[in-house]
């Protein structure tokens, strides 16, 4: 059970093993910080962007880009195998830059003390779009291409057989997205969004909107099934990959691209971004969907065309896990279910929940609650049960759930079901923010409980399943995304 | 470890919680007087945390790249202290808001880096050793990593059925170990062994494998090649070279009962035994064999040798056997078109008055006469004396043939011997009533090779599976009560009753007191040994098999021998 490192070794292997990604690091450091600079420069905006600047001028900029990427190089740099955990590492490495600099470091360079407050948070908004989605990223991208072209070398054969699955890929990206992007349709339709999104080819006319809308998402689409191909094996995980995917392309789209096509050049104001709040719910939404359809449609093409997966053949007869999955999920979801109504109870809104059955009282809103409950908690033992290997996996895993869940469920179906309009305006948010806290709390708790539940199964199944299958080195930065995603949407409220 | 762990996460909770804050205070240049009333809560709070932190997770982490992991783990302690615990407790009610969270923001950026710290912290700990420092003899004191073993030797009906009760007796307990030691790597359900002679059942369909049953039980195949009692260990060999040393603290005997020819070296080099997979297929192959051998030999004389079939022991085993068999000859005939009804002969020899000594006489005399009707000649009173080549002694009688199966007697495993405890006159092992064997604190026996007293009649338990399955049973619950140190239950069966197939869709039942035989009997044979065979998939494959044999005519094909191989072609130039 000890895993006591001996401190030499553990060196060693450190140095050797890591080292080498201390020069494309840097490389990949300064390559996106000299794009990022010239995106910026094109804005008239000083590279550091002017509200809490550093003294200095374009060469620091790139120094402290280098040095960015050198970190990145060394802590990050193996995990990165593909362009996906490229990306996400990239801007988990953005996000972690942006409390470290502007948030502590440039401050204090100014000779100011930074209080880490909610202000400050605030007032660096445009950093955090900046260094983690821009910056980040394209460093991340930057930094697979250069270890690629020095690890891989590319022969006749690799890009025929990467072809051939980067047009499945597209096509089932593709297709997820046009999906996904109908139902964020619904929204922007009940909002009027359509004239303005018409408004990049200068038309006001709804049904150019839509088509450019469906244009946009079938595009969104399919770069995701290209850049995600190899992360995407189970539609739980692939989850995450889409809301993150949903995030980079709410600052990607409205923030940046939209306002500049218009232009207005890029708006990543903390005002801007507050005005298109709604859409940063609608991005994370038809993330989720994208997530989950590209998942399913690769799995049906692996299936049909590529190998039928005997690995996850079921040694105990078909059906049993996923069966014990949602007995083990339900059972779990009465601790998650009871966390959960704790929070209800303060804030008085069970009589709310009751209302969706066209009741009212206090304990008609507990039992459907706990009905509610019970059933997302199944889906989770259906579809997690993969994933929850450690208590570690469980409660990341319990997080985003419990996120996706606030995303559909106070914020989309239930006002859908109650035959309001979606509630994903900035305001309406903020009151659901209560319903936040406890979807979170329920998330963690029924993961913690069903890894519990589970373990007297783990030890048959740790010798049947591979564990160790690729996503897994990726999906602490999802966790970690998952995480930024509420930063951004607490800045965003206050 | 788990102590250990949660100690040094608290530790690292409170060092961690300490130099975050510090650093806030320096960087942001707080006033310090404002933090103190609520600082012992965030310590307290941060230790409680880092304790959870190492309880939970950290056993679980070198998967993750760990910073990340604290900074998640920051984030959600922020959620659970900052804004659900502490409001609640400092009286402020819910007033879990958008705008009251944004003013816990910096509390937030303090987690995120707390979390970070604890993660790093408790990394650096055990990179450099310090954690194993830390254990205290406590520590070890407190989880006894002695486990008590039981070793069960043999698995068939007894050896696994004790297996996996004591597997679902157990439950979590984590620190029994159990091993299976046998053989073969499969269960072979008996009762059903005559048919796949009789090719009605694919042999494999009635064998499911060990390892299918138990979850914790470890299954080891190979035989035992010596017991030392006196030093609690068995030496396993298995494979020609390999010889495992398990020691135990519990032994369980299971190792059933092998055939007996009282000595007789003829009647043990020229007759078939009938209690293995093997034994089954290489009977059926032979029978094969001679239906094709006979086709072509043209002397009428050597066609009846080859065509006589005599099975000696009228028990369930032999009785279901030449029954079946009888089945099977007569119904492939047609294929051989030389071949004729009466060349056939089908001989039951036993010793006894009647055949099936385990039922009532009126329900062996039942038998005896569908048999007879159906082509099977019975010879009562009678031994098999002798064999040779083609030729079977029955007292001073001489038959011409080919074929003759042995199921006359079984003695319990030889093997017992060399043990050295108390036998009965057979070789079985003397057990009490309560399944220990007699003379012994740590030993039990069950099955066929053990000689059990029977409270219920005042005999020894028969040797059947119903018992050995009721013995296992009561052992599993005596070996958990030991093991936990309570007091072991009085082995007790009432015999719920027998069924023997006596021939194509005929059977005698006799089942709690009630007798009846024919149609009826033959489907609640079918439906009660379906049942009690072992995992649904082979019950399904079972009755495929039977479905498929009722629309087919008989498989006279031969079953595959490990030791056959198909012959290659001969060397170019030959
Ligand atoms: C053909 C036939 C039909 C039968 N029909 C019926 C019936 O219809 N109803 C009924 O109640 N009973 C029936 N029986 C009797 C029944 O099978 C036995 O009573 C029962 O199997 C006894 O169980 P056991 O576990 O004691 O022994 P077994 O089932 O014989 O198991 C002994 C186990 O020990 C293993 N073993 C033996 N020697 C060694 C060694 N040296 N090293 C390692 N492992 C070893 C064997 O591989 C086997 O797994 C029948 C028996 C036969 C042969």
């Amino acid at each position: 059970m000890t895993s006591i490192i001996n401190p030499p070794s553990a060196i060693r292997h450190f140095s050797t093993s890591r080292l080498r990604y201390a020069l494309p690091g840097s490389l990949a450091g300064l390559i996106a910080g000299w794009l990022y600079a010239g995106l910026l420069a094109s804005q008239q905006m000083s590279p550091m962007m002017s509200v809490t600047d550093l003294p200095g001028d374009g060469v620091l900029h790139l120094l402290l880009s280098a040095m960015v990427g050198l970190v990145f190089g060394i802590t990050l740099g193996h995990q990165i195998t593909t362009p996906g955990s490229g990306l996400v590492w990239g801007i988990v490495m953005g996000a972690a830059w942006w409390l470290v600099g502007p948030l502590t470091l440039f401050p204090l360079g100014q000779g100011e003390r930074p209080d880490w407050s909610i202000a400050l948070a605030q007032s660096a908004f445009p950093q955090l779009a900046g260094l983690a989605i821009m910056y980040g990223a394209l460093m991340g991208l930057i930094f697979w291409c250069l270890v690629g072209m020095t690890e891989k070398p590319f022969s006749l054969k690799w890009i025929r057989q990467t072809s051939i699955y980067s047009v499945q890929a597209a096509i089932s990206g593709g297709l997820a997205g046009l999906l996904g992007g109908w139902s964020f349709g619904q929204w922007m339709e009940q909002v009027g969004f359509f004239p303005l999104v018409a408004g990049l080819v200068n038309s006001t006319d709804v049904a150019t909107g839509r088509g450019l809308h469906f244009g946009i998402s079938l595009l969104i689409g399919i770069t995701y099934g290209i850049l995600f191909q190899r992360e995407t094996r189970t539609p739980a995980t692939s989850i995450a990959w889409g809301m993150v995917y949903g995030l980079i392309w709410w600052v990607l789209g409205p923030l940046t691209l939209m306002p500049w096509l218009l232009g207005q050049g890029v708006q990543w104001g903390l005002g801007s971004a507050q005005a298109v709040f709604p859409s940063l719910i609608g991005h994370l939404l038809y993330g989720v969907i994208l997530g989950i359809l590209q998942a399913l449609l690769s799995q049906v093409w692996r299936i049909l065309f590529v190998d039928s997966d005997p690995l996850r053949r079921d040694p105990e007869g078909p059906g049993t896990r996923g069966l014990r999955g949602v007995l083990l999920g339900s059972s779990a979801s009465l601790v998650g279910g009871l966390a959960f109504t704790s929070i209800m109870i303060a804030t008085n809104a069970l009589p709310q929940v009751a209302g969706l059955m066209g009741m009212s009282s206090v304990v008609e809103g507990f039992v459907i609650h706990m009905g509610i409950s019970t059933l997302i908690g199944a889906a989770y033992g259906l579809f997690f049960r993969r994933e929850s290997q450690s208590p570690f996996a469980a409660l990341a895993w319990g997080i985003v759930y419990g996120m996706v869940w606030w995303i559909l469920g106070p914020l989309t179906l239930m006002p859908s079901l109650l035959g309001l309009p979606l509630q994903w305006s900035l305001a309406a948010v903020s009151a659901s923010f209560p319903s936040l806290i406890g979807h979170l709390l329920y998330g963690v708790f029924l993961a913690l409980t069903y890894n519990r539940l589970q373990q007297r199964y783990r030890a048959y199944q740790l010798t049947l399943v591979p564990t160790a299958y690729h996503d897994a080195n990726v999906s602490p930065a999802l966790w970690t995304l998952v995480v930024l995603c509420l930063v951004v949407i607490l800045l965003l409220q206050a | 470890m788990t102590r250990r762990w949660i100690q040094s996460g608290a530790l690292a909770g409170g060092g961690a919680a300490l130099l975050s804050l510090g650093l806030f205070i320096i960087v942001s240049g707080s006033d310090t007087n404002r933090l103190v009333p609520g600082l012992l809560m965030y310590l307290g709070l941060a230790v409680a945390s880092g304790a959870g932190y190492g309880w939970l997770l950290w056993a679980h982490t070198d998967r993750y790249p760990f910073a990340v992991m604290g900074v998640l783990y920051g984030l959600l302690s922020w959620v659970f202290f900052g804004l659900v615990l502490v409001p609640v407790f400092a009286g402020l009610g819910p007033r879990w808001n958008a705008v009251d969270a944004a003013g816990q923001f910096p509390l937030l950026m303090v987690y995120l880096l707390q979390g970070a710290l604890l993660a790093l912290a408790l990394r650096v700990l055990e990179a450099t050793g310090l954690l194993r420092l830390m254990a205290t003899t406590r520590d070890t004191a407190e989880h006894p990593t002695v486990t008590r073993r039981v070793v069960i030797l043999g698995g068939g009906f007894a050896g696994v059925t004790t297996a996996q009760e004591l597997e679902k007796l157990l439950g979590e307990t984590g620190d029994v170990e159990i091993t299976l030691v046998s053989r073969t790597n499969h269960l072979l359900f008996t009762p059903m062994l005559a048919e796949v002679t009789a090719g009605g059942v694919e042999a494999q369909h009635i064998s499911p494998p060990l390892r299918a049953f138990f979850r914790r039980v470890q299954v080891m195949r190979g035989e035992p090649a010596e017991i030392r009692i006196a030093e609690n260990r068995v030496l396993v060999q298995s494979g020609s070279q390999n010889i495992t040393d398990l020691t135990y603290d519990y032994l369980v005997l299971a190792l059933g009962a092998v055939p007996n020819f009282f000595g007789n070296t003829a009647l043990e080099q020229y007759a078939f035994t009938f209690k293995s997979l093997a034994d089954a297929i290489h009977i059926r192959n032979h029978v094969i064999d001679c239906l094709e051998r006979a086709d072509s030999e043209p002397d009428p004389m050597n066609r009846r040798t080859m065509l006589t079939f005599v099975v000696v022991g009228a028990g369930f085993a032999g009785t279901e056997l030449i029954g079946g068999l009888n089945d099977f000859v007569r119904g492939s005939l047609w294929y051989y078109k030389h071949l004729h009804n009466d060349d056939v002969t089908f001989l039951l020899v036993h010793p006894g008055e009647h055949i099936l000594p385990e039922l009532s006489t009126e329900l062996a005399r039942y038998a005896e006469k569908k048999m007879t009707d159906r082509g099977v000649t019975i010879r009562g009173n009678a031994r098999v004396t002798d064999a040779s080549l083609g030729r079977v002694s029955i007292g001073d009688e001489a038959i011409s043939s080919e074929t003759l199966i042995w199921t006359a007697g079984n003695l319990p495993n030889p093997l017992l011997k060399q043990i050295g405890c108390e036998m009965d006159n057979r070789g079985a092992v003397i057990t009490d009533e309560r399944l220990l064997v007699r003379g012994q604190h740590n030993i039990w026996a069950v099955g066929d090779c053990a000689s059990i007293p029977d409270v219920v009649t005042g005999k020894k338990a028969p040797p059947t599976a119903q018992y050995a399955l009721r013995e296992a049973k009561t052992l599993a619950y005596n070996l958990c009560a030991v093991l936990n140190g309570r007091e072991p239950m009085v082995f007790s069966h009432r015999s719920q009753g027998a069924l023997a197939v006596v021939g194509h869709q005929t059977a005698c039942a006799e089942v709690f007191g009630f007798k009846f035989s024919g149609l009826f009997a033959w489907l609640l044979w079918r439906g009660i040994y379906l049942s009690k065979l072992p995992t649904l998939e082979k019950k399904i494959r079972v009755l495929l098999d039977w479905v498929i044999d009722v629309f087919f005519p008989r498989d006279i094909t031969y079953a595959p021998l490990i030791e056959e191989r198909t012959e290659a072609a001969p060397a170019a130039g030959d």
